[in-house]
């Protein structure tokens, strides 16, 4: 890839927000469910708002909200988008081959918006030959507009529906992440260890009483850790 | 329509990890080839963190959660629909609070 020729048009925004459409299937009802989540935490609709345009990330958004306490937990917050969204940092220099050729808000304004699939699209892109860069920020508007939708929604029902403490419709929250898990695992081999340890380490910080996000710090980190350690000698 | 200061702060702290995760990974990888142990960390990171999360808050929830939990993993493995799984979870967790 020679990076020559790549351009940022209006055209490839609006491409971007076509091809996205049908994601939106996919993350409407997460955003729905950030919205319940969040509005049974005690935030307010324009708080709730606020948080998924500016965080716009909802595995994150959902993490947060789980370690929520009042007044708001701002260390254990930001600590928890800070671990979930590690995982993003590599996907923008990935993308260098369109990024490294933007320059002023085109480059630092569409890498706030960078998301998983948004990421994954114009990788496809870059690698069919696309040289319109602008189909990134696309991608990733039409997401953030319907997650801004569904969040609000979501927000209201719950607060119509004033669901009581321990109901079971907040188990969404949980069943997200065990279902996240599924893609994720790659074979025994790969992932059996590192994710007992991980359990291990976060439920034995959790019983000796250490309050969020130290837990699921401690857990994530060490077996990630272990893995990396694990496929390094293997090598 | 409240906006509490706390609240605020909370976000923005959250806003700013995120943006130093999207624009900072960017910035700093292109400067710096990462060391290989970084990397692959990193590529290790999501299974043990999502692990992380469940596991204190399904211990919480007893034997009912851990059930339901084996419910969704299995309706995800099955179906392939995040959508399916999550309802599927929440149903078994609706029906387990009738019977334990």
């Amino acid at each position: 890839m020679s990076g020559g020729g790549v351009t940022f048009t209006s055209a490839g925004v609006l491409r971007g927000m076509q091809v996205g459409i049908p994601l939106v299937i996919g993350t409407f009802p997460f955003g729905l469910v950030v919205g319940v989540i969040s509005g049974a935490k005690g935030l307010s609709l324009l708080e709730t708002l606020v948080m998924s345009g500016v965080v716009f990330a909802g595995a994150s958004q959902l993490l947060a909200l789980e370690l929520w306490t009042d007044p708001a937990p701002v260390l254990a917050a930001s600590l928890a988008a800070l671990v979930v969204n590690l995982r993003l940092a590599p996907m923008g220099a990935a993308l260098a081959p369109w990024l490294d050729r933007l320059r002023g808000w085109k480059l630092w304004g569409t890498l706030a918006t960078l998301v998983d699939h948004s990421y994954a699209f114009s990788i496809a892109e870059i690698r069919r030959g696309g040289r319109d860069a602008g189909y990134l920020l696309g991608v990733a508007l039409i997401l953030w507009m319907f997650w801004m939708v569904a969040v609000g929604l979501g927000h209201v029902l719950g607060a119509v529906v004033q669901l009581p403490p321990g109901h079971p419709l907040y188990f969404a929250a949980v069943a997200t992440f065990c279902a996240l898990l599924v893609p994720v695992w790659q074979g025994v081999r790969r992932d059996l260890l590192p994710w007992i340890l991980a359990a291990a380490v976060s439920l034995g910080a959790w019983e000796i009483g250490l309050g969020a996000p130290w837990p699921l710090l401690a857990g994530a980190l060490s077996g990630a850790a272990l893995g990396a350690w694990m496929e390094l000698r293997r090598r | 329509m409240t906006l509490r200061l706390d609240v605020l702060l909370a976000i923005l702290g959250m806003a700013l990890a995120t943006y130093l995760c999207r624009a900072g990974g960017y910035a700093l990888f292109r400067a710096f080839r990462p060391p290989r142990y970084v990397e692959v960390t990193l590529q290790h990171l999501p299974g043990p963190l999502f692990v992380a999360y469940v596991a204190p808050t399904l211990a919480s929830q007893g034997a009912k959660g851990f059930l339901a939990a084996v419910v969704v993993v299995a309706a995800q493995a099955v179906t392939g629909s995040l959508v399916a799984a999550i309802l599927a979870g929440v149903a078994a967790m609706w029906g387990l609070g009738l019977v334990i």
